[in-house]
C-alpha cells in the first residue's frame, strides 16, 4: 500500500482509503475515487503538475498533494482497468465494500 | 490588439452593478430545475427547448452564474433553470454549493435530472440522491449515442421501472428529445425507490426525518454533509454519537449503499456489448503528452488571445467611427454649444464606451463557451496547473492572466471559469497590475521621449513589473483572504463539438448581462469627466485645472508636481491611454472642434467603414495591423516638464494605479462594491509606493 502520489505513469491499483479534508474526500468519492475503486495513472503533467487518472469510467486529474491523501494497494498489469475489456456496466467491476 | 475601449478616440469608462439573479421565475410559470453532473449537456437541452430566451445572471448573493429561459410549453409558461453541474447534492465547490439551495428555493419546481449515459453508474448516484428529496422528477438520459459508440447499449424502460420516475432518452438531435421530455414531465412523480442502507443508518434517518426537510436531509445530517437544521441539532448529535459508538462511519456507509444501488441500476439498464475505449483518451495521449502538451498549451493560449483581440478590433474601430459620424451630425445641428457638447462629449462618448466592449466580450464569450463545452478548458487546467501552482494559483488562471495582456475587462470576465470563489477573487484582484494594451501607447510615448535609446528595455521592464506585482498580489491575497482553494480533482470530460447556436446565444446573453450592469456607471463617469473638462470658472481657468493643481502637491514626492501631468491621470482612470490625449491638450493645446458632417456623407462613411471592418475581421485572422504613431511636439514639451526619473515614476504609477473604470465595473459585477473599492485603494497604494521608490532610486 502507498499513497497514490507515489504511483508512476502507467501504474495502477485499488483505492484502500481516503484521508484529508472532508470536502475533498466527498469530491473524490463523487468523482469515482472511492474505496475499492480501481484506478490507473495515465500520465503526469510537466512541472510537478497533476496526475492524469482513470477511475472506473471517469477520466480525471488530481494534484500530487491531493493524491497523497488517497491510499492505494498497488496492482499488477492484469488488474489494470484496460479500456478495451468487456464490462457489463460502467463501474460494475468495482466490488464495493463498506 | 486592443482593449475594447482603447483604440478609438477619447475617454471611456465602465462601472457595473453587482450581479443580479435572473432566475426569479416568470409569473405563474412552472419552474423546471435542470440538475446533473458537469458537462452532461444541460445547457444544450435548455438551448434546444428555449434557446432564444436564454439569460444569464448570478445566483443571488454568489458569483455563480445560472442560466435560465422562460418559454411556453403546450401553452403553459415554463421557466427552465440551468443549475451548475454537480456530482453530489452536498456541494464540493462554490458552484456546486448553489444547487441544493436553489432546489430548496423552488419547492414547487419539477426536477429534470440530466444523466450522462457514458457514466451511468456515477450519474445515477446523483439521481438516487435527488429521489430522496421526495420531489417530482424526470430523468433525461443524454449522450446515449456516444454511449452506443463506446459499446454500451441502454434500456431506458428498464431504468424507468427500476427508478420509478419517467426516463427519457434524449437523441443527439435534442429538439426531438425536448418534445419527449415535455410528454414525460406530465408523468413526473416522486419515486418509490428505497436504497438498502444498513439498518442502523436507516433507523437513525427515520428518527431524524420529522425534524428536517426530506429523507436526503436526514441522511446528509447523519453524514455531517450539511449543517444541522435548528430543530434537528439534539437528535442529530445523539444519532451520530450512537453510530460512532457502533463503529459506523455514516458518510462512508451512506455513500457506499448509494453507489451499490446505482451500480445495480446501471447494470440493469445496460445491454451487454463489447466496450470500446473513449476516443478522447487517444487524443489525450498526444495533447497531454509531457512535451507536446505544453507546446499545445502555449499555441492554444496564443490563438485564443489573438482571436479575442484581433477579431474584435475592427469592430471596436468601427464603433469609434460611428461615434465620430454621430458627433459630426450633432455638430451640424443648430443646437446651443453646451447641448451639442453634452451630446457628443458625454452621451455619445459614454454610450460609445459601453458599446465598444461588445465586440471583445462577445468574441471572448464565444471562445470561452467553446473551450468550456468542448472539454478543452479542463486540459488547460491540467497542463498549466504545475506552473500556476508555483505562484499560488490554479491551472485555469492561466487564461485570464494571458488575456489581461490584451485587456483587463475580458480577463476579469474569464475568471468565471474558476470553480472556487476564493480563487476567482484572488485572480481578479491580481489582474489589474498586468499591463494591458491601453497602457502600451503611453509607455511607448514616454519611453521614446525620455529614454529613446532604451525604450524597448523600459517598456519590457514595465510589463515584467506588472506581472511581478500581479504574482506577488496573488500570493499575498492567498495569505490574507484564507478563502478555500479550489480542488485539483477535476474531470477531464470527453471532447465534444458543442452546438454553435448554444455558444452564440450564451455569449450574447453574457455580453448583454455585462452591458446591463456596466452601462449606467460608465455613462455616469464619462459624463462626470465631461463636466470637469467643460466647466470654466469665472476666473477663466477650467474646473479640470483647479482640481489637477489641487492634487499636484500630493504627487510632488514622485517627481510629478506639474498639474498637467497629474491632470492626465484623472481622465486616464476612465481608460489609461486617454492620458496621451489629455497631455496633448494641456501641453500642446488646440483640441479640434468636431467638424459638422452632412447626413448623406455620414451614411456613406458608415457604409464604407462597415465593409472595411468586415474585411479587416477576415485579414485579422492572419495578423495584426500597424503600430502607434508618436507625437513629436508632445514628446518635446513633455521632456521640459518632467525629469527622466519623474517620467519613470509616472509610467509605474500609470501601470499600477486605479484600474480603468470598465475593469472596476467588471470587479463590481463579479464580487460587489466592497471588493471594487478594495481594488482601488490597493492598486493606488501599491502604485504610489512603487512610483516613489522608482523616483527616489533612479540614478
Amino acid at each position: 500500500m502507498c499513497p497514490l502520489s507515489d504511483l508512476g505513469r502507467g501504474g495502477c491499483g485499488r483505492v484502500v482509503s481516503l484521508a484529508g479534508a472532508p470536502r475533498l474526500q466527498r469530491r473524490l468519492m463523487a468523482l469515482g475515487l472511492r474505496p475499492s475503486a480501481e484506478l490507473a495513472v495515465l500520465g503526469r503533467a510537466p512541472g510537478n503538475g497533476p496526475l492524469e487518472l482513470r477511475a472506473g469510467t471517469v477520466h480525471l486529474m488530481l494534484r500530487a498533494c491531493e493524491a497523497r491523501d488517497v491510499i492505494v494497494e498497488v496492482g499488477d498489469a492484469a488488474s489494470h482497468p484496460a479500456p478495451a475489456r468487456p464490462a457489463p456496466a460502467d463501474d460494475a467491476h468495482v466490488l464495493p465494500t463498506v | 490588439m486592443s482593449c475594447p475601449r482603447c483604440d478609438a478616440n477619447g475617454a471611456k469608462a465602465g462601472a457595473k452593478h453587482s450581479g443580479t439573479a435572473v432566475v426569479a421565475p416568470h409569473e405563474a410559470a412552472t419552474t423546471w430545475c435542470l440538475v446533473g453532473t458537469p458537462n452532461v449537456g444541460k445547457s444544450s437541452l435548455i438551448n434546444a427547448i428555449a434557446g432564444s430566451q436564454l439569460q444569464v445572471g448570478n445566483w443571488s448573493g454568489t458569483t455563480v452564474e445560472v442560466a435560465s429561459a422562460t418559454t411556453r410549453i403546450r401553452g403553459t409558461p415554463v421557466t427552465l433553470v440551468d443549475l451548475p453541474g454537480a456530482y453530489a447534492l452536498a456541494g464540493t465547490s462554490s458552484e456546486e454549493d448553489v444547487v441544493l439551495p436553489a432546489l430548496m428555493a423552488h419547492p414547487d419546481a419539477l426536477i429534470v435530472n440530466v444523466v450522462d449515459a457514458t457514466h451511468l453508474a456515477r450519474d445515477l448516484t446523483l439521481t438516487l440522491e435527488l429521489t430522496e428529496l421526495g420531489r417530482p422528477m424526470v430523468v433525461a438520459l443524454n449522450l446515449v449515442e456516444q454511449a452506443a459508440e463506446r459499446g454500451v447499449g441502454l434500456a431506458p424502460d428498464a431504468l424507468e421501472t427500476a427508478v420509478g420516475v419517467p426516463v427519457v432518452a434524449l437523441p443527439d438531435h435534442r429538439r426531438h428529445g425536448a418534445g419527449r421530455l415535455v410528454d414525460a414531465s406530465e408523468g413526473a412523480r416522486a419515486t418509490p425507490v428505497t436504497i438498502p442502507y444498513p439498518d442502523a443508518i436507516a433507523d437513525a434517518a427515520a428518527r431524524l426525518a420529522p425534524t428536517v426537510a426530506s429523507r436526503w436531509h436526514a441522511l446528509a445530517t447523519l453524514a455531517a454533509e450539511v449543517t444541522d437544521a435548528p430543530g434537528a441539532r439534539a437528535v442529530a448529535a445523539t444519532e451520530r454519537a450512537a453510530l460512532d459508538a457502533a463503529g459506523i462511519d455514516p458518510f462512508l456507509a451512506i455513500a457506499e449503499a448509494r453507489h451499490r444501488a446505482a451500480v445495480a441500476l446501471a447494470t440493469g439498464a445496460t445491454l451487454e456489448r463489447t466496450r470500446r475505449p473513449d476516443p478522447s483518451e487517444r487524443v489525450d495521449r498526444i495533447v497531454l503528452h509531457p512535451v507536446v502538451g505544453p507546446l499545445a498549451l502555449v499555441a492554444g493560449l496564443a490563438l485564443t488571445f489573438h482571436l479575442t483581440f484581433a477579431v474584435s478590433t475592427p469592430w471596436i474601430d468601427y464603433f469609434g467611427l460611428v461615434q465620430e459620424v454621430l458627433a459630426g451630425w450633432v455638430a451640424a445641428l443648430p443646437l446651443p454649444a453646451l447641448v451639442a457638447s453634452f451630446l457628443s462629449g458625454a452621451l455619445i462618448e459614454g454610450v460609445g464606451t459601453v458599446v465598444s466592449f461588445v465586440p471583445v466580450l462577445f468574441v471572448l464569450y464565444v471562445l470561452l463557451g467553446f473551450l468550456e463545452n468542448a472539454g478543452i478548458l479542463a486540459r488547460v487546467a491540467y497542463l498549466a496547473d504545475g506552473l500556476m501552482r508555483a505562484i499560488g494559483l490554479p491551472g485555469r488562471a492561466v487564461l485570464p492572466m494571458v488575456l489581461s495582456i490584451g485587456c483587463t475587462v475580458p480577463a476579469v470576465q474569464a475568471t468565471r471559469t474558476l470553480e472556487e470563489r476564493g480563487d476567482r477573487l484572488r485572480v481578479a484582484l491580481a489582474l489589474p497590475s498586468i499591463s494591458c494594451s491601453a497602457r502600451l501607447p503611453v509607455f511607448v510615448l514616454m519611453a521614446a521621449a525620455f529614454v529613446p535609446a532604451y525604450a524597448a528595455v523600459v517598456v519590457t521592464g514595465l510589463y515584467l513589473l506588472g506581472f511581478a506585482v500581479a504574482i506577488a498580489s496573488a500570493l499575498l491575497f492567498r495569505r490574507l483572504l484564507r478563502t478555500p482553494e479550489g480542488s485539483g480533482a477535476l474531470e477531464l470530460p470527453s471532447y465534444r463539438w458543442p452546438p454553435a447556436s448554444l455558444i452564440l446565444r450564451l455569449a450574447w446573453a453574457r455580453t448583454r448581462a455585462f452591458l446591463q450592469s456596466a452601462g449606467g456607471p460608465i455613462l455616469v463617469v464619462v459624463s462626470a469627466i465631461w463636466l470637469l473638462l467643460e466647466v470654466t470658472l469665472p476666473s477663466g481657468t477650467s474646473l479640470f485645472e483647479v482640481v489637477a493643481r489641487a492634487l499636484a502637491p500630493l504627487f510632488a514626492p514622485l517627481g510629478l508636481g506639474d498639474w498637467r501631468i497629474v491632470g492626465a491621470l484623472i481622465p486616464a482612470a476612465v481608460a489609461k491611454e486617454v492620458a496621451i490625449g489629455s497631455m496633448a491638450l494641456t501641453f500642446v493645446g488646440g483640441g479640434e472642434a468636431t467638424a459638422p458632417l452632412g447626413f448623406l456623407a455620414g451614411l456613406g462613411a458608415l457604409g464604407v467603414g462597415l465593409l472595411e471592418a468586415a474585411r479587416d475581421t477576415l485579414t485579422s485572422l492572419w495578423g495584426f495591423g500597424g503600430g502607434d504613431e508618436v507625437d513629436s511636439v508632445l514628446t518635446a514639451r513633455l521632456s521640459g516638464a518632467l525629469t527622466t526619473a519623474g517620467a519613470m515614476a509616472f509610467m509605474v504609477f500609470l501601470l499600477l494605479y486605479v484600474p480603468c473604470i470598465a475593469t472596476l465595473a467588471a470587479l463590481r459585477k463579479a464580487f460587489g462594491a466592497r471588493w471594487m473599492a478594495f481594488s482601488i485603494v490597493y492598486q493606488t497604494t501599491i502604485a504610489y509606493l512603487l512610483a516613489w521608490g522608482v523616483y527616489a532610486l533612479w540614478p
